[in-house]
């Protein structure tokens, strides 16, 4: 049989037990008499080895709890001291990527390049500068979309003015804090020749007189 | 779901609830096997260590529109593999590295220019763990990433079926591939 030797991948699926059973026993006696393949074997065993010891190891990671969280936390204090701003000029905003997962697609996080996201940098630039002429308050710009927040009583304006884009929006309390603000999936389609919406938006979060703002997010 | 699956579940209720301290939970469970991969990818050790934070810190922002069609590891490992993916891309010198290395066994031996080993971690780890990390993070850009999620963090052909968003022989092939490469590179090195 030594002209028919074991190709590495069978030994690799038959390392991970992956192999059909008869072909499993009919492996295991080629490398009972093939001193060639009992090696090549013995060496991916080692190799894998080597990695689970590598894998198993734990690094000085000092500080890196701590680093994080305090990272975490003041991201969150600036945030809601951005949104409190009542206009914001593009350049300081904080850029995050809440990532819009699909499967197996994330949207990373990157400070430096608005650009090369989906939304490219020009359209974000005047998105946030129509924002900011409406009186509102911009509190994340991501690669998908930029969200801020606006009085009831300016948001009608600002949606004429946002040309043809996707808009999701609900309205809020200002003090509301973020862990209690929960987007549906819906979005409109706004921009359209009579300046309506498209179908009527249904999920509003709560009613009432307290709840004079509304938060948006005009994707791309 | 398994045990670990319904705490990660119940502790990341606990941080949409208001309680953002439950994160640490996260980090302490999961820092570790995330710091290996990431060094493995990246590496500097500085730099892997920022990554890794990084990685958290997006997690934690992103935790919100994580829809648990999925276990909670499984979305973490996809967020951590494209994060360390666009990074490598937009940093020319890994390019250099993927460029040289994929051409095959041969090319290998080229060092990066930029390398510099850090002195608290060469006392912790044996020289043939260092090796090991080294031919690691020099495989091919596919088969490098492929060996860290099987053979590292140690998870299941499906679970990096879903992470890499590729098909189940693709992940055979490439696991296959890697393995071949990296034990072929261990040999040269003497170390098997
Ligand atoms: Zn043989």
């Amino acid at each position: 049989m030594s002209d028919r030797h074991i190709q590495f991948q069978t030994l690799s699926d038959l390392y991970d037990d992956v192999l059909p059973a008869d072909e499993r026993e009919a492996v295991r006696r080629h490398l009972q008499s093939c001193e060639a393949c009992a090696l090549e074997y013995r060496r991916l065993g080692d190799t894998l080895k080597l990695c689970r010891e590598y894998a198993g190891l734990s690094l000085p990671l000092d500080g890196l709890n701590d680093r994080t969280m305090s990272k975490i936390r003041s991201a969150r204090t600036r945030r809601l001291v951005l949104r409190s701003l009542p206009a914001m000029a593009a350049s300081v905003l904080v850029i995050v990527g809440v990532g819009l997962f699909s499967t197996g697609t994330v949207f990373v996080r990157d400070r430096a390049t608005v650009a090369g996201s989906r939304l490219s940098y020009s359209d974000s630039e005047r998105v946030i500068d129509i924002i900011r002429k409406h009186n509102a308050t911009i509190s994340q710009v991501t690669g998908e979309y930029v969200e801020g927040t606006v009085p009831v009583s300016s948001f009608n304006d600002l949606k004429k003015s946002m040309g043809f884009r996707r808009v999701a929006y609900m309205m809020v309390d200002e003090s509301m804090p973020d862990e209690n603000v929960h987007w549906g999936d819906a979005i409109e389609e706004v921009g359209h020749d009579t300046g309506q919406p498209v179908r009527d938006w249904a999920p509003l979060t709560g009613t009432g007189a307290s709840r004079q703002y509304v938060r948006f997010r005009v994707f791309r | 779901m398994s045990n670990s699956d319904s705490e990660d579940i119940q502790v990341i209720d606990r941080v949409l609830g208001g309680d953002v301290e439950a994160f640490t939970q996260i980090i302490d469970k999961y820092k570790d096997k995330a710091f290996n991969y990431i060094y493995g990818q990246i590496k500097d050790y500085d730099e892997a260590m920022d990554i890794t934070q990084e990685v958290f810190i997006m997690t934690m922002e992103a935790l919100r529109s994580f829809r648990r069609e999925s276990k909670f590891s499984t979305w973490f490992y996809s967020i951590m593999v494209n994060y360390c993916k666009n990074y490598r891309k937009k940093n020319s010198r890994y390019n250099l590295v993927s460029m040289n290395s994929s051409r095959g066994d041969e090319e290998y031996d080229l060092q990066l220019p930029d390398e510099r080993e850090n002195p608290e971690e060469e006392v912790i780890m044996k020289e043939s763990l260092r090796i090991v990390r080294d031919e690691i993070s020099k495989l091919p850009d596919d088969y490098r990433e492929i060996l860290l999620l099987r053979d590292i963090q140690g998870l299941s052909y499906n679970e990096i079926a879903g992470i890499l968003g590729i098909s189940l022989s693709n992940v055979k092939v490439r696991i296959h591939r890697g393995r071949e490469f990296l034990k072929n590179r261990l040999l040269a090195r003497g170390l098997i």
